[in-house]
């Protein structure tokens, strides 16, 4: 496929515009997702899962073993089910009891590994994992969910569709620990395997094997309370079970504190876009898949359910901007000239940041052929990037400084409204969390999470040395070492530092999450606050089973409406 | 017990953070640790006692006063091993590696060590790392030994050179850290988190609807 290089890179979106924080809360799953990258390898290369064990008694509790075979390496999700008395049941990190709790093992583990890790994995933070295990996670039920679809089941019934398509899953996970975590092998020990690669491909392994599980898991207790009528779930509606999350602050430092990968996941994705928008023609079938994936993400849209007021007001928004996106394709000539361009031209004034980022990802979704070997390009070694120019002059430092924070150098950060919050990490759970500055005394303990008042300083501080090297200002001034290092990092990859206040009264961390999640691949963002969301993974993705015979890569937007 | 090498590093930031170091240099140390814990030596164990033995020390008593001379001394009489360490990486890009660098008084001079060798990356060039109680030698491979790794302070040498006599280091991907050192470092990075309040439970973490449905 003929792509315009240089129209491709004069359409890479601009960081300034791409990097602020209520556009990166606006980001959907695309084909880059780390789901889908995950799925489609799992096909491509004939994965297959065993269920190893399977010991769960009436009450619930147990064990299960799950091992995903690919072409080197096995890998076990070992899953821990619990009778979890229902006043402890909470996704905070403040918990002490789930569910079930997880580890993926790397490999296949024998017995004695299974006694070490029962006596761990229950326990989550409080337990140690090992070298062997590559992940640690825990999930907790849905219960308006899980008792209507047991008693479903043990009935011979199907389960409502309704009530399916209002929560969408019947397990959510509260935390997936990887790299290194609580004794973890760390992500250099597997990161050379092809497998691994990709981002976040350990944690999203996990989750698609923790998605069996339930699915048995709820299927076998059913059976277990009346074996003679009980029946299994109907495939179809099997496949719309996703598997919940709820993610709050732990996650939102992430995309500050590795500005190198951030930038990675960032780049690829505005390299697809500015890939698809150079095309000079666009052939017939590009168009038909188009303009079927837009119908299927206004089924998606219309599915979505959230009562938090801020997530209301954008599902309106987003809905109205796919209408209008439908309703501008039904005139678009889109069989001229660089027809992609001219739509997102068209985007850029006539749709919201929702719609926009939606169109994003839903102009990747007919070409897997110039967006999905993207992929290859998320993983970064942070380490190349971290040591600091030394011999940059100050001048130059500046001048860089002036040209990726330039938006927080106007700001007058003494103002009580611009520096109200303060990262921080709480003594109880060693988590971060957020602070009122003026209101609670933790400013002591603030995290270096504050780029652009940082930047803001280190501008002052370069206004008043008369040295001439970064080397020379860093030895004296290091204070400011972290804040150089960031700006050097930003210098060189345009998309590793959000461009916004992150510790203003305006500041959403929801934002911050969807931005990550989004790159995971979860859909249904529903923030139940300002600082933590629930969202669906995997829902209507086909299980391992099924990726033989079916598009490993179709799921991410409702199936078409028969017509 | 067996700790992961980014675990090490983080409690090793924030142990550095804890004992003053801005965030810029207890990255640094995060970093310098995890190197030296990946081939097995005993870094976590040498911070411990530097930040003990240094605990709070202002950070201009402890950097080298001028690093454009060739002996580099800090105006307390004893030079912080990271800020020596970062200003010589700071400056392998231009001409400092290349120069015959003599560190006068540089506290635990184990943890001297991974700037030495990122410096010798950096630069592209061999360096050895020369003090009373050992000796490393930095090329394509790492070479080294040292018979008293936790000696407190002593006089460094850096100068380029490759040393193939010197025994080869293997690198790991764990580190054994024992419960004492590990309970120091703890203590020290226990100072960056903030006690909890009642306000910190309720809203820090942004709970308020139930989640239990």
């Amino acid at each position: 496929m003929e792509i315009d290089m240089p129209a491709a890179i004069a359409a890479m979106r601009q960081p300034d515009v791409v990097m602020r924080l209520d556009r990166m809360g606006s980001f959907h799953q695309s084909r880059l997702s780390f789901m889908r990258i995950l799925l489609r390898r799992m096909k491509d290369e004939g994965w297959r899962v065993e269920r190893r064990k399977f010991d769960i008694d009436a009450c619930g509790t147990g064990t299960a073993v799950y091992t995903a075979i690919g072409p080197q390496h096995s890998y076990s999700l070992i899953a821990f089910a619990n009778d979890l008395d229902p006043e402890k049941r909470s996704d905070r990190v403040i918990a002490t009891e789930w569910d079930a709790t997880f580890t993926l093992f790397d490999g296949i583990p024998t017995e004695d590994d299974i006694i070490r890790l029962r006596a761990n994995v229950p326990r989550q933070e409080a337990g140690r994992i090992s070298q062997s295990e590559l992940s640690l996670s825990r999930a907790n039920r849905s219960v308006r969910l899980w008792d209507h679809v047991v008693a479903a089941l043990a009935a011979g019934g199907q389960p409502d569709p309704d009530m399916i398509e209002d929560v969408g899953y019947l397990m959510r996970t509260t935390a997936v620990y990887g790299s290194g975590k609580f004794g973890a092998a760390d992500r250099d020990a597997t990161s050379g395997r092809p497998e691994f690669q990709a981002p976040y491909q350990i944690e999203m392994l996990s989750v698609y094997l923790t998605r069996v599980f339930v699915m048995d898991l709820v299927e076998d207790m059913a059976r277990q309370r009346a074996p003679a009528t009980a029946v299994p779930l109907e495939a179809g509606l099997r496949r719309s079970f996703g598997i919940g999350n709820s993610t709050g602050l732990g996650m939102a430092p992430y995309l500050l504190n590795h500005p190198a990968l951030l930038h990675s996941w960032i780049a690829a994705r505005k390299t697809a876009l500015s890939r698809v928008r150079g095309l000079p023609l666009a052939q017939a079938r590009h168009i038909d898949a188009f303009r079927q994936i837009v119908a299927r993400a206004i089924l998606h849209a219309e599915g979505w359910r959230s009562n938090h007021p801020i997530q209301i007001a954008k599902l309106a928004d987003l809905r109205a901007d796919l209408a209008q996106l439908s309703a501008h394709l039904q005139d678009a000539d889109l069989t001229g000239a660089r027809p992609w361009d001219r739509l997102w031209h068209w985007a850029e004034d006539a749709l919201t940041l929702e719609g926009q980022e939606q169109l994003v990802s839903l102009l990747m979704e007919p070409y897997p052929e110039l967006v999905d070997e993207l992929a290859d390009t998320m993983a970064c070694n942070e380490d190349s990037h971290w040591r600091i120019a030394g011999g940059m002059t100050c001048a130059r430092l500046r001048d860089a400084v002036q040209s990726i924070y330039g938006w927080a150098l106007d700001i007058d950060w003494v103002a009580p409204e611009a520096n109200a919050r303060v990262w921080y990490v709480s003594e109880a759970k060693l988590e971060p969390r957020l602070g009122e500055r003026h209101l609670e005394p933790v400013e002591p303990y603030e995290q270096p999470l504050s780029p652009g008042r940082d930047a803001a300083r280190l501008i002052a501080a370069l206004d008043s040395f008369d040295g001439d090297t970064v080397a020379a200002f860093v030895l004296a001034h290091p204070e400011h070492r972290h804040i150089v290092r960031r700006a050097q990092i930003a210098a060189r990859l345009p998309y590793a530092e959000i461009r916004g206040n992150t510790i203003g009264e305006s500041l959403l961390p929801i934002d911050m999450l969807r931005a990550k999640l989004s790159f995971f691949g979860a859909c249904r963002f529903d923030p139940r606050s300002d600082r933590w969301v629930r969202i669906t993974m995997f829902q209507n993705a086909p299980y391992p089973d099924e990726l033989a015979g079916r598009d490993a890569d179709d799921w991410a937007y409702p199936p078409p409406e028969a017509s | 017990m067996s700790w992961s090498l980014s675990e090490i590093e983080g409690l090793a930031r924030k142990a550095a953070r804890g004992s003053g170091f801005s965030w810029g240099m207890a990255e640094e140390a995060g970093k310098a640790v995890r190197w030296l814990a990946s081939i097995s030596l005993p870094g976590p164990e040498a911070l411990a006692e530097f930040l003990e033995a240094h605990d709070r020390t202002p950070h201009a008593l402890m950097r080298p006063v001028d690093t454009a001379v060739n002996t580099w001394r800090a105006d307390g009489g004893t030079i912080c091993p990271i800020s020596a360490g970062a200003a010589l990486c700071d400056l392998a890009q231009n001409d400092a590696p290349s120069r015959d660098i003599h560190i006068i008084g540089c506290a635990y001079p184990l943890l001297l060590l991974p700037f030495v060798r990122a410096a010798a990356e950096d630069g592209d060039q061999s360096e050895r790392m020369i003090w009373d109680a050992g000796m490393f030698a930095f090329a394509a491979d790492i070479r080294g030994q040292t018979t008293a790794p936790m000696t407190a302070r002593a006089d460094v040498h850096i100068r380029a050179g490759t040393a193939n006599d010197l025994p080869l280091r293997a690198c790991q991907m764990r580190y054994d850290l024992a419960a004492r050192p590990a309970a120091r470092l703890a203590l020290m990075a226990a100072r960056t988190y903030a006690p909890d309040t009642e306000e910190s439970r309720r809203g820090g973490a942004g709970a308020g609807l139930s989640d239990n449905d």
